[in-house]
């Protein structure tokens, strides 16, 4: 509404304008001399018109009416700025999601292969592993038997010996008193003659 | 006097120390007696004459006077310090007749007196051990049976299977699957 009476408004003061510049033009083609100081006067007369119309008031009001229609221009404009602009940021977080999505799902799939050839590594290891000490303790139960075997041995033979010398002491002790030293005459005389050379040959060095 | 003879039941160290004292009493009242007769007394002691000595006197047909007795005393000490002496080691106390038996072997063999001394170890179980001067012999049961240490191992042996066949014949452990 206000549109149209400011374009009314600028209509008529268009048309004001323009008969006032086709008197202007008529009176300036009738007369010389006295035409020429008559067109001045119409000049100033327009110019005291023009300043009598256009007078500060309504200077002021156009400047006015052509602030609101700027600031409603503007206000139009951010509008539809702020419309592309949602519009571009809304385009742009789909794009953006659309781009992380399938970097993750690029990421995800080096991920879970790297994962896959982690686990096929680690159960290589683990089996290889499992070999190795499935043919150490075989190794190892191997030798703790040999070992076994040898200590077992070699406590046998120790007990044979130990036991000699336990049924040797057993003897000792259980016939230290008992054997007439009547009757061991003849076991000494024995030993005696079996050593007879070196005995008399012991007496005779060691004699004065 | 080297013609005298030792009889075997002068075989110790302390037999023969007995003897050469037992001599020296003997003289000792020989003397005693004499005076006793030159001064006219009326008195005479009858010397105590151990076994040994009289033995020795016997064996010998000593007549027994002071001059001999004095030569039979020189003639011990001698034995006391130059005779051959062989040291024993029995496992219980020995009598006479078995020293005398050691004694005469010694003497028979070495043609020579030999005097002895032993002591007693009854670890050593029977027999002896014999040390001359120069050597020490092992005559005992002790070392015997030390010695016999391979004849029992094999009568063990015998006795028992062998380690090897016995760790054979115990359960072997399954290794797992």
């Amino acid at each position: 509404m206000s549109g149209l009476w400011f374009l009314y408004i600028v209509l008529s003061t268009l048309a004001a304008a323009g008969a006032f510049v086709w008197l202007v033009f008529r009176l300036n083609g009738r007369g010389g001399l006295a035409g020429k100081k008559g067109t001045d006067d119409f000049i100033a007369t327009a110019n005291q018109e023009v300043e009598r119309i256009f007078s500060d008031e309504f200077r002021e009001e156009l400047r006015n009416r052509g602030r609101l229609h700027f600031e409603k221009i503007i206000s139009d404009n951010a509008m539809f700025l702020k419309q592309d602009l949602q519009l571009t940021a809304s385009d742009l977080n789909k794009y953006m999601q659309e781009q992380i999505k399938k970097v993750l799902k690029d990421e995800f799939a080096k991920y879970e292969e790297s994962i896959e050839n982690a686990q096929a590594v680690a159960v290589e290891a683990i089996g290889k592993t499992q070999k190795i000490l499935d043919e150490q303790r075989i190794a190892m139960a191997k030798q703790v038997r040999e070992e076994a075997q040898k200590e077992k041995a070699r406590l046998i033979e120790a007990f044979g010996g130990n036991m000699s010398q336990v049924v040797n002491h057993y003897l000792l002790e259980a016939i230290g008193n008992e054997v007439d030293l009547s009757d061991q005459l003849d076991y000494i005389y024995r030993h005696l003659e079996d050593n007879k050379q070196a005995i008399l040959e012991d007496i005779e060095s060691g004699s004065a | 006097m080297a013609q005298l003879k030792l009889p075997n039941s002068i075989a110790t160290k302390s037999d023969l120390v007995g003897v050469i004292r037992n001599v020296d009493d003997v003289i000792d009242n020989y003397i005693e007696n004499r005076v006793r007769d030159m001064e006219g007394v009326d008195f005479k002691s009858r010397p105590d004459v151990t076994s040994n000595l009289a033995e020795l006197v016997a064996v010998n047909k000593l007549e027994v006077n002071v001059d001999t007795l004095k030569s039979l005393k020189e003639w011990l000490a001698h034995l006391n310090e130059h005779a051959p002496i062989v040291r024993f080691t029995f496992a219980s106390d020995p009598n006479p007749e078995f020293i005398g038996g050691i004694v005469n072997w010694l003497r028979m063999a070495s043609g020579r007196f030999v005097i002895i001394r032993y002591g007693i170890q009854p670890t050593i179980a029977a027999g002896c051990l014999m040390y001359t001067p120069a050597k020490m012999y092992d005559f005992s049961l002790r070392k015997r049976l030390m010695e016999s240490d391979e004849v029992f191992l094999r009568a063990l042996t015998n006795a028992v299977p062998p380690a090897e066949q016995a760790v054979a014949d115990a359960p072997q452990e399954v290794p797992p699957q």
